[in-house]
């Protein structure tokens, strides 16, 4: 079933405002996101997971391409595909104790390729240590669209009839708190599926896969946690932040802003705002800070290394948390890094779980940087005119490049206090685990997930 | 999507934000490119200008654009289908279509007449780049709406503080008047860089009735995005002779301000705009989205190449704004230098050099190519070995091996250069032949006057409908057989028709006809080409620009005007005492008039008595001569000046000047009398006098001579004091304030020493009641004569 055309619509608006800088932000790119994928999975009747898998991951490439550096696109699509993907893994399960899936696999006609590349299948549940080792296995089950040959056309009914009869006792066996919601759901499509007759009328377009409604579910508890990251981080600031401290922040972050401001409830502290070039979001900081009565004060980005012998600790946000632990964070925080390290004074980021990628700084097809124009950094009629000289190869030439991040690399980094806690660099690769970002998604070039 | 609602909740009782796109601009600086394309659809490092202005328009927030057409109309709506322009939800586009208008005036008429522009509205032509956020400007010309319901626009410009920045993007000076406060236009004045431009510029009196300071300024760059009020179209409606929208339009508006309808002026800050309207804009403009300044319009965000046969641009960004595509292959040998784009399917192969260029998609260049500083559209084909300087080659044109172009050449659509050939700078080769030779790049604007009522083929250049009925069509498209030949030579074979080519023009083995060559060493012609201009020229410039640009006054206006005021005065006063003189008036009238010029022009009694009193010494002496600084004597006052100028090196010579002298000063004493009402006038004069002999301030290049007096000058502070004009004190004042002045001030001081000395002689022998000498110097004095 291909995509319909007032979704297409949509995922084309956000891209255009992502182009255009209309939507700037990890949090506001994270939540539209998240958004459009409920839209997506919502009004996207699709049999099977795989065909949900594949308009997702579809959708997901377009937006990402639209602005490759803002991550939390490819984030929130790999969250929506990772829930999909879980829900289908417990679909298998429940099926698991009528009919082995080892035996249902080699019984599959036309399926050799699969059956090769899977050499074992365990049936276990989803852990931190075998998700990794798992993941080929789930996409290859989801790699059978019903139409792509006439074996595999059989089995999809087939399974459906197998999972038909399955359904019942185990929604009755569930032990799980949302037990009651998932019978209530199954009843309600069964209702829609037994109109339909029993086999032939499965792959027609009325029959929606089930489970979907619980993938809707979740994404609305994503939606919900997106909107409440900030306040989440927040509120553990009285854990970090200890009276009589000096904080040193750099430019503009709001959740670096309502950490400060949660914790100036409690205690009191004094913060010094770095003004952070060519952006200058310090000034603007600094004034909400000192509005909220916090004691400010705001000095020049070349003034940190100074400053830094008096401050106790740096508060910091980040625009992306990056596979290794490293950061990508507004220009002038790997200074602001180096100068904490110099003097010991421990470096905390700031940073929601929506921001956590699996991309690796060094992969070659992402450019971690936005390049914006130099009219930050210099008038344009000062260097006007040194442009277009007649020589070219003895021109006077002044280049203006005016990067919008820095990558801050994880052995600078001290801490990070995250919407779920604080964790330290080398934990983030666990974290990656727990949110569903398998090795096979990461190593799969820019995007990320195809 | 959430953005444009939170937006549009913002202002809430929002009317639709509409916006009138000229998808013509009415000029012919780009031919002979626009015979086949509308210069709207030509590509700017990429991507056809129209798109740059559509997607700023769309990002503003506009929601409907009327685009209108004229010349290709056909192939701007196709593209505009394409390139999905058509077929946004939130962004609606009308065609407006009229194949024989001639200029923008026309455009806004035909607008008018349909009758679809119900508010406020941005103008704007198909060829600007701009990341201005709009919404400010809006926001500005709003409030003044409501205040006052005659701030009918609002003209968005740029600064530029030096000379060479404006000749980079080829424009004409421009002269604004603004008041500080209101940011209101009053004078727009635009010199077009042929002819003398006069140092002064006379500002009217009465700008300062209603202010108090205004500004005029000189670095501000047009950047033709105007916001206007409905009441503009009928403006233009109104008033049927109006062409353009600057030179005609605002100035018109300016100058009918008994009318009500004010201008206003926006002056950007930090955002970045510019029109492409000329060549040496195309070329400057380039380089700016290439070094990013017009951010995020910039290749790496792929924000404008919506679709058309190559779908979505994928640009990606590398050190030193190089910008490559998708699927880019550059010989490991090669080398892509600094400012280059390069679009997708295209090939550098070995040893070729690229360097601040944009090349398009599917090009093939060979080996040992030096390309630097050109525009080389999409399916160009350069050959091994040739050298390309700063030129412009079209869509599909194919350079064989060898050859060398030189700077600002203009290589038209799929037109075949030979082997080995070498194309001169500034010369234009296109597969059209011109209709008629005419000195191409003279023209200019202007001459809308010239064009006449006729009416443009729809398949020629828009450009077409505007040159005289005289000259006909610039050119016509080129033949299928021409084509057809072309394509042969392209791929080396033998056209199958007979098509002549000029070869001297394209080389052996080349396809197309000469279009225009140009003088390398006309500055019109370098003004405007596409190499850039030249640093001599730019220097030249400067220096002839240096005073300061921004002039903020006060009350002192005429510190504006390069006039210095003393002489303007000066002039008034002796125009006034010459007419008195010849009309033979009473020394009362005489006086009564020069009060009243002296109330004018606010000033003291010494000043009208100091230029009566040179003007009447200057009778003494032949006619001024007329001097490029001074004002000439006018012929009906000719006549009352000497005719001959007496021999100062002889006593009877000085004799002469001095009776003459003494003869005038008996006449006008009582008048000057009048005048010199204080010691302090009379110091005045006596400064003046000295000024006078010796051609300084105001009598400085005045061809008056004065300097003859100066050989006389003992004598003539005598005849002063015998007249009583001057009496002792002021003598004894301007001696005691001179004793100590510089050397060579005290020139006369020396010169009157027998006079002074005398004085004072005088002065202790009258105390003791002696006043024979004084009868015997008076004696003396009339023995000379």
């Amino acid at each position: 079933m291909s995509i319909s055309p007032g979704l297409l619509d949509m995922a084309e608006d956000f891209c255009t405002h992502l182009r255009r800088r209309q939507v700037e932000g990890s949090l506001a790119t994270a939540k539209k996101t998240a958004e459009l994928m409920r839209t997506l999975v919502t009004t996207q009747r699709h049999t099977d997971a795989q065909g949900l898998v594949d308009d997702v991951r579809a959708v997901g490439t377009k937006i990402q391409a639209a602005k490759p550096l803002e991550m939390a696109v490819g984030n929130m699509v790999r969250r929506t595909l990772h829930m999909i993907r879980e829900e289908s893994q417990q679909e298998v399960e429940e099926q698991q104790p009528h009919k082995p899936a080892v035996a249902e696999q080699e019984a599959a006609p036309g399926l050799l390729s699969k059956a090769l590349r899977a050499p074992v299948l365990g049936i276990r549940n989803i852990s931190l240590h075998n998700l990794l080792d798992q993941a080929p296995l789930d996409s290859a089950q989801f790699m059978e669209p019903p139409r792509d040959a006439r074996g595999a056309a059989q089995l999809t009914p087939q399974q459906l009839f197998q999972q038909q009869h399955a359904r019942q006792p185990i929604a009755q066996r569930q032990q799980a708190p949302e037990a009651d919601e998932v019978s209530s759901i199954n009843e309600a499509s069964e209702a829609g599926g037994e109109r339909e007759g029993p086999e032939g009328g499965r792959r027609k377009k009325g029959s929606v896969w089930r489970r979907r409604a619980l993938v809707i579910e979740q994404l609305n508890e994503l939606i919900d946690e997106l909107d409440e990251i900030e306040n989440n981080i927040a509120v553990q600031a009285v854990e970090h932040i200890h009276a009589n401290e000096v904080i040193l922040t750099f430019g503009m972050s709001n959740t670096t802003l309502l950490f400060l401001i949660e914790a100036a409830k409690k205690r009191n502290f004094q913060v010094i705002v770095a003004e952070g070039a060519p952006s200058y979001g310090g000034h603007q900081m600094a004034r909400a800070l000192a509005e909220a009565g916090v004691t400010t004060t705001a000095i020049t980005d070349s003034a940190i290394f100074a400053m830094m012998a008096r401050v106790n600790k740096v508060l910091v946000g980040a625009h992306a948390l990056l596979a290794n632990g490293g950061v990508m964070a507004a220009v002038g925080t790997h200074l602001v890094a180096l100068a904490a390290k110099k003097h010991s004074v421990p470096f905390v980021v700031l940073v929601g779980l929506h921001k956590l990628s699996p991309l690796f700084p060094h992969d070659p097809s992402v450019i971690f940087n936005d390049f914006k124009s130099p009219a930050d950094v210099i008038d344009f009629n000062v260097i006007a005119e040194t442009m277009d000289p007649e020589d070219e190869q003895e021109a006077p030439y002044v280049h203006i490049p005016n990067p919008a991040f820095d990558y801050v690399p994880p052995e600078l980094i001290s801490l990070f206090v995250t919407d779920t806690g604080g964790y330290v660099p080398s934990y983030v690769y666990r974290l990656l685990a727990d949110y569903g970002s398998s090795h096979s998604e990461i190593s799969s070039g820019a995007a990320g997930w195809c | 999507m959430a953005p444009r609602k939170s937006a549009a909740a913002g202002m809430e009782p929002k009317e639709t934000l509409t916006a009138i796109l000229l998808a013509d601009s009415f000029t012919q600086r780009f031919l002979p490119v626009t015979v086949e394309r509308p210069k709207v659809l030509l590509p700017l490092v990429n991507v056809p200008m129209l798109d740059y202005t559509l997607e700023w328009l769309a990002a503003n927030e506009v929601e409907e654009v009327f685009v209108f057409c004229c010349a290709h109309a056909d192939m701007i709506k196709e593209h505009l289908d394409e390139c999905k322009w058509s077929s946004q939800r939130t962004f609606k586009i009308h065609v407006v279509v009229s194949t024989n208008c001639l200029s923008a005036g026309e455009a806004m008429r035909l607008l008018d007449q349909k009758d679809v522009i119900k508010s406020d509205f941005i103008l704007i032509s198909g060829d600007v780049v701009s990341n201005l956020k709009i919404a400010t400007v809006l926001e500005e010309h709003r409030k003044r709406r409501q205040q006052d319901k005659n701030a009918i626009m609002t003209l968005v410009m740029k600064t530029a503080s030096d000379a060479g920045h404006r000749r980079r993007v080829g424009d004409t000076e421009l002269l604004v008047a603004v008041d500080s406060q209101s940011q209101r236009l009053l004078r727009y004045e635009e010199h077009d860089g042929t002819g003398k431009r006069s140092k002064a510029v006379p500002v009217d009196a009465h700008y300062f009735g209603e202010r108090d300071v205004i500004q005029l300024r000189s670095d501000l760059i047009d950047c033709h995005i105007y916001v206007c009020a409905p009441e503009v179209l009928m403006l233009f409606s109104d008033n049927f002779d109006y062409q353009n929208i600057r030179r005609d339009f605002v100035i018109g508006v300016l100058s009918e301000e008994e009318l009500g309808n004010k201008l206003f002026l926006h002056v950007l800050q930090h955002d970045y705009a510019a029109r492409v309207h000329n060549l040496r804009s195309y070329d400057a403009v380039s380089r700016d989205i290439l070094q990013r300044w017009a951010f995020p319009y910039v290749p790496d965000t792929n924000l404008l190449h919506k679709a058309g046969p190559w779908g979505e641009s994928t640009y990606t960004y590398g050190r030193h704004h190089i910008y490559k595509e998708r699927g880019v292959s550059v010989a490991r040998t090669a080398a892509v230098k600094r400012d280059t784009a390069i679009g997708s399917g295209t090939t550098v192969e070995d040893g070729s050099v690229i360097d601040a260029s944009v090349v398009g998609r599917n090009c093939r260049i060979g080996k040992n190519v030096r390309i630097t500083g050109c525009y080389i559209h999409d399916n160009v084909t350069i050959w091994d070995g040739s050298l390309l300087i700063s030129a412009l080659i079209c869509e599909g044109a194919t350079i064989m091996p060898d050859v060398v172009i030189g700077p600002g050449a203009i290589i038209s659509y799929k037109v075949v250069i030979g082997k080995g050939h070498h194309v001169p700078a500034y010369s234009s080769i296109s597969l059209c032949r011109r209709v008629e030779h005419r000195a191409s790049f003279s023209d200019d604007e202007l001459e809308y006057a010239q064009a006449g009522q006729q009416t443009s083929p729809s398949h020629s250049g828009s450009e077409s409908g505007r040159r005289p009925a005289a000259h006909g069509r610039p050119g016509d498209l080129p033949s299928v057989e021409v084509i057809g030949a072309a394509d042969a030579l392209r791929v080396g074979a033998i056209p199958e028709a007979e098509v002549e080519f000029e070869e001297h023009i394209v080389g052996r083995g080349g396809a197309g006809f000469l279009w225009g060559h140009n003088d390398p060493h006309d500055d019109a012609v370098t003004q405007f080409s596409i190499a850039p201009p030249l640093i001599a020229s730019i220097a030249l410039d400067e220096a002839g620009s240096d005073d300061g640009s921004v002039i903020t006054v006060g009350d002192d206006v005429q510190d504006l005007s390069h006039i210095d005021p003393e002489v303007s005065f000066k002039r008034e006063v002796s125009e006034t005492f010459l007419r008195c003189v010849k009309m033979g008036f009473d020394q009362d009238l005489v006086v009564i008039e020069l009060n009243g010029l002296k109330i004018a022009e606010d000033r003291s009694f010494a000043d009208c008595a100091r230029y009566v009193f040179t003007t009447m010494a200057g009778l003494c002496l032949p006619v001024p001569a007329p001097h490029s600084h001074a004002h000439s004597i006018k012929e009906e006052y000719r006549e009352l000046y000497n005719d001959s100028a007496p021999d100062m090196a002889t006593q009877a010579g000085r004799n002469q000047l001095l009776a003459r002298f003494l003869a005038k000063l008996k006449q006008w004493a009582p008048l000057l009398q009048r005048f010199l009402k204080t010691e302090d006038d009379q110091v005045e004069l006596l400064l003046t006098l000295e000024e006078f002999c010796g051609e300084e301030g105001a009598f400085e290049w005045s061809g008056e001579r004065g300097r003859l007096f100066g050989h006389v000058f003992n004598e003539v502070c005598q005849l002063l004091y015998d007249n009583e004009v001057i009496g002792e004190d002021p003598f004894d004042a301007w001696a005691r304030e001179k004793e100590h002045a510089e050397e060579d001030e005290r020139v006369f001081l020396r010169k009157a020493q027998p006079f002074l000395d005398w004085l004072r002689t005088a002065e202790t022998e009258e105390e003791s009641e002696e006043g024979s000498e004084e009868v015997e110097k008076e004696d003396e004095e009339s023995g000379e004569e």
